[in-house]
């Protein structure tokens, strides 16, 4: 223990050297934190929009459907899905259709829901901005952009028409979700609509259930075990569409080059231990002259530079955290994300981001720690492999 | 003093090397990454001019209406530079229907010249040559569950055509996108005026070829002469005409300043530290330059001129290596990424092949911050070593 | 069984391609209890021999034996170790930790021993008590006088109480009161503890206690006498 406070008191020594080389580790410190924080609030943002807003927790579909998502491979009757962590289940029915205003015609994809079911699964019917929710058949719920671009209010009637049918619906709700799926192409008619529209004779094309957060994939999983043949169940990862490999590709880019940033800091940790090695090269003879072996010494030097950025290490999780703290709670990246949103209107985007805050970055940021001490254990350390004592102990 | 500079460079050969390879690493990895991502950028943007044309002509206040009939108009002769070319496209909704099934499409009117253009995105059969013939996106052909040869019925109310259209397939397309893959319908503009608006087109895309990417003045020119034959109508650039993908422009800059600099901040700092230690090394032959009668503020000079020395020899190491690799990115690369992630991200209109690019622009925001790094890192170490005292640093010990 | 066993030892430092001979075939044994003094001008070898016999360097030729063991074959770290155990090294130059304080320094080989806190503080605290130092136990090096310093690097030596104390001029820098209480300790520590002292020395007062004297001129061992 007293080995330490040696080192510790080694560190403090030059305080002025310490703390410009804190700087370099507190730098990195924060951009590791930050980074980590972003990549995840990221990937945290695109879960929430797609298993609250355009999609759900998990699906279960016939396995065609997933192939070939038309009325063709639709459920004809109902499964009964049983799973203790299942919160929620409600089934949907989704149609290819034109929308047709009385001045404009769109295509889009229309969502037959049963709207008491939905106000248990989905976040989009607390999200209507004018008007309010489905309650019986002949109402259309619009998201708010889309409602735009056709050019219809509240109260006014939209066709939607299919190969197989036409129904004049009433527009009794627009929705404002701040995700881009919703606002711009969310399409919402009563379950009953969707089934007379689909001119087939199913039920619904996909059952939606609502599982807790991060149980997604497990209960999918667990689910397909019992499924009966022909359907599948998938969780909100394998439901997003292409922007995940945006998320992953972000990780895969960014990890090597916070791997690179503790590298270059660790570097700079050893290169002021290894001056301050090579000041106190006397001090090393001296105590291996009283029967410290030498690799005890390197050990010693490692310490020490595993305290020295220890320092920087504690600062920079203290503003980093405090920066993640910051942007946790306040949207500094909305207009970005906004303006992605108009880009990539049916990414999944969502118009907020908050970044992630987890204790797990500051064990990563530590590694910076572990790099300096190990590099100081390969070249200052080896410097004091190499020392001959009794060149140092001879007296001035 | 650049000799001295140089020589106290050369007596800590690691840590110069330690230093100066941060810095060739930071400058090395900015250009990189800024060939990249500029060419990046290009592809999103090329993609985009290549769909639209340079110039576009629409209704005026086109983003207000909403029926077919006040967004087409019947095209206009223009009096345009030589060379250019213009293409009447007519475009309107409909719905695909195929036996019980039916999928929303996007119906394109195009001239053969237009048609022609798609010939590199064929992926089965040829291009329509005589009306009644359609090319359909591969993810439309297969949710319709259709082949060469079949028979789409598009049903496209609203207008003042028919209404109703049979067309046989002549072609699949094989977009980057799958989403506008599953809903490209492209026919000849006659079939598309019969079942849309007979004799109209919604817009005019201008051609102009040998003008690149972002030679937007030379557009400028052209848009302000045929401004006054446009009567109703309005002209703009591929730019203008996409106003999101305007507003990412300015941004870029900024971004590309705010990423560069997060890498030369780091390398800022690394310098600073070796400015500093190998001053507290030194202080006692400060004080003997000090003694020797050297003024604190040729002291400084020095200081200065490792720094710069340091940095200069560093960014130029990089600089030669960033360029190298630069200019083997600029003969097309692929970004270092699975493959699926790659074609996923062909769905966002990035392209599995990019081009690297670097402007002046790109090399000296490179170089400004690295002289800009070698002179603040310099400033403090500068400054303390200017204001030794002359005994007291000569008798200083560690 | 003899403490110290030196054959035949030469010593030949290289450096810039310039040979120095430092020892030229010395021959040299110490038996356990005895209290001896190496003397000569400097730069006949005192340090050098010193140095050997700590296993701090190795001979060019020939061997030595400390406690039985053949310091030769032994690696760097197990010289180290040979040090920690059995000898006690006082330099010329008082060679303090500069961060830690007179107490800490004299417990420091307890402390790499592995010696309890309480323990090793209560050993050092008596060493620095018995060389006049008890009331500065809390000080660091630089709040010490140059005898001060000395004193404690003597106590470091004393306080881990090793079978052999080797010693490079320990009262060098110590004025005559400080001088002569080291000699009262080292002389009770060999009398009572049967610790073996091997030190150069230019002291005449030191010289006035030893049993032994070797005297060393240009890297070999001159003469000899008992007293």
């Amino acid at each position: 223990m007293s080995l330490l406070k040696l080192a510790w008191r080694n560190v403090l020594r030059q305080k002025r050297r310490t703390a410009l080389l804190s700087l370099v580790v507190v730098y990195v410190t924060v951009a590791v934190l930050f980074l980590y924080g972003l990549l995840d609030g990221y990937g945290e943002s695109l879960v929430e929009a797609y298993a609250q807003y355009v999609q759900a927790p998990v699906v279960v579909a016939k396995a065609g459907w997933w192939q070939d998502p038309d009325p063709e491979h639709g459920l004809e009757v109902l499964p009964t899905l049983a799973h203790p962590l299942i919160q929620a289940q409600s089934p949907r029915l989704s149609l290819y259709a034109l929308l047709r205003s009385p001045y404009r015609v769109q295509g889009g994809v229309v969502q037959g829901v049963d709207p008491e079911g939905e106000r248990a699964l989905s976040r989009v019917p607390f999200k209507v901005k004018e008007g309010r929710w489905l309650s019986r058949s002949g109402e259309v719920v619009l998201g708010y952009r889309l409602a735009q671009r056709l050019d219809v209010r509240l109260g006014e009637r939209l066709v939607v028409e299919t190969g197989q049918g036409a129904l004049g619906l009433e527009v009794v709700g627009l929705v404002q979700a701040g995700v881009g799926n919703v606002d711009f192409a969310g399409v919402y008619v009563h379950l009953e609509d969707a089934r007379r529209l689909s001119g087939r004779g199913i039920l619904a094309t996909h059952v939606a259930v609502k599982v807790p957060r991060g149980q997604e994939a497990s209960v999918a999983q667990e689910l397909n075990q019992n499924l009966p043949l022909g359907l599948r169940a998938k969780g909100v990862w394998d439901l997003m569409g292409p922007i995940r490999a945006d998320y992953e590709g972000s990780r895969l880019v960014y990890l090597p080059l916070m791997g690179l940033f503790m590298l270059l800091a660790a570097v700079a940790v050893v290169s002021t231990v290894y001056v301050s090695v090579r000041e106190r090269l006397r001090e090393f003879a001296v105590v291996e002259s009283l029967g410290f072996a030498p690799a005890r010494l390197a050990a010693q030097v490692a310490l020490e530079a595993a305290l020295a950025s220890g320092v920087g290490l504690v600062a920079g999780l203290v503003l980093g955290y405090g920066l993640l703290w910051y942007t946790s709670t306040h949207d500094v990246f909305g207009p970005l994300m906004r303006l992605s949103v108009e880009l990539l209107p049916e990414a999944g985007l969502s118009e907020h981001l908050y970044t992630a805050f987890r204790p797990v970055y500051g064990l990563y940021a530590s590694l910076v720690v572990a790099l300096s001490a190990l590099l100081a254990l390969l070249f200052p350390g080896r410097l004091l492999l190499g020392l001959e004592p009794s060149h140092y102990v001879k007296g001035e | 003093m650049l000799r001295l500079a140089w020589r106290n460079l050369l007596r800590t050969p690691g840590r110069s090397l330690v230093t100066g390879g941060v810095v060739a690493l930071v400058v090395f990895l900015s250009l990189l990454f800024l060939s990249v991502y500029a060419g990046a950028f290009d592809a999103f943007y090329r993609l985009l001019l290549e769909r639209t044309g340079h110039l576009l002509v629409r209704v005026e206040d086109y983003e207000d209406k909403t029926d077919l009939e006040s967004l087409t108009f019947l095209p206009p002769s223009l009096p345009l530079p030589p060379g250019a070319e213009v293409e009447g496209v007519l475009e309107g909704g409909g719905l695909a229907i195929v036996g019980g099934r039916n999928r929303t499409v996007v119906i394109t009117g195009m001239e053969p010249r237009g048609l022609a253009r798609q010939q590199g995105l064929l992926k089965e059969g040829g291009l329509p040559r005589a009306s009644g013939e359609a090319l359909l996106g591969e993810a439309l052909a297969q949710a319709l569950q259709v082949g060469l040869g079949d028979e789409v019925v598009v049903y496209a109310p609203g207008g003042f055509g028919l209404g109703v259209y049979a067309f046989r397939v002549v072609g699949l397309l094989d977009f980057p996108e799958t989403h506008l893959e599953a809903q490209t319908l492209m026919v000849p503009l006659e079939d598309a005026q019969a079942l849309l608006a007979p004799g109209r087109v919604s817009r005019l895309e201008i051609r102009l070829p040998g003008l690149g990417l972002y030679d937007l003045k030379a557009l400028e020119e052209v848009k302000t002469a045929l401004a006054p034959h446009l009567q109703g109508l309005k002209v703009e650039t591929w730019l203008e005409a996409n106003p999101v993908y305007a507003a990412l422009l300015p941004l870029y800059d900024t971004i590309m300043a705010i990423y560069v600099g997060i890498f030369f901040v780091l390398a800022g700092l690394i310098l600073f530290n070796a400015l500093y230690l190998s001053l507290v090394e030194r202080v006692r032959e400060f004080g003997l330059l000090a003694g020797l009668g050297l003024s604190g503020r040729r002291i400084l000079g020095l200081v200065f001129w490792e720094s710069f020395l340091l940095v200069g020899v560093a960014a130029l190491l990089g600089m030669g290596a960033g360029l190298l690799v630069h200019l083997e990115l600029a003969d097309g690369f692929r970004l270092p990424l699975p493959q699926w992630m790659l074609e996923q991200y062909r769905e966002f209109g990035l392209p599995e092949v990019l081009y690297g690019r670097l402007g002046v622009k790109e090399v000296l925001l490179t170089l400004g911050y690295a002289v800009g790094v070698a002179l603040l890192a310099a400033l403090w170490p500068g400054y303390v070593a200017s204001r030794l005292e002359p005994v007291e640093a000569m008798r200083y010990v560690p | 069984m003899p403490i110290i066993e030196v054959n035949r030892v030469r010593k030949v430092y290289r450096g810039d391609g310039v040979e120095t001979v430092a020892l030229r075939g010395v021959d040299l044994t110490v038996e356990a209890g005895e209290f001896t003094a190496l003397v000569g001008p400097s730069g006949s070898g005192k340090s050098t021999l010193l140095h050997l016999l700590a296993g701090l360097d190795l001979p060019t030729e020939g061997e030595v034996w400390v406690g039985g063991v053949w310091l030769s074959r032994l690696s760097r770290s197990e010289r180290a170790r040979v040090r920690l155990e059995r000898i006690g090294l006082v330099f010329q130059a008082y060679n303090l930790l500069p961060v830690l304080t007179a107490l800490e320094n004299a417990a420091l080989i307890l402390e790499f021993r592995g010696v309890p806190k309480a323990e090793r503080e209560r050993r050092a605290l008596a060493a620095l008590e018995a060389l006049g130092l008890k009331e500065k136990a809390g000080r660091f090096p630089r709040q010490l006088s140059g005898g001060e310093q000395q004193r404690v690097a003597v106590a470091r030596a004393l306080a881990a109480e090793p079978l052999l104390i080797l010693a490079d001029e320990p009262t060098a820098n110590l004025d005559s009161k400080n001088g002569l209480a080291l000699i009262e300790r080292m002389k009770a520590l060999n009398r009572e503890q049967g610790v073996t002292f091997l030190f150069s020395t230019h002291d005449p007062r030191l010289l006035e206690h030893v049993k032994r004297i070797v005297r060393l001129e240009d890297g070999a061992i001159v003469g000899e006498e008992w007293r």
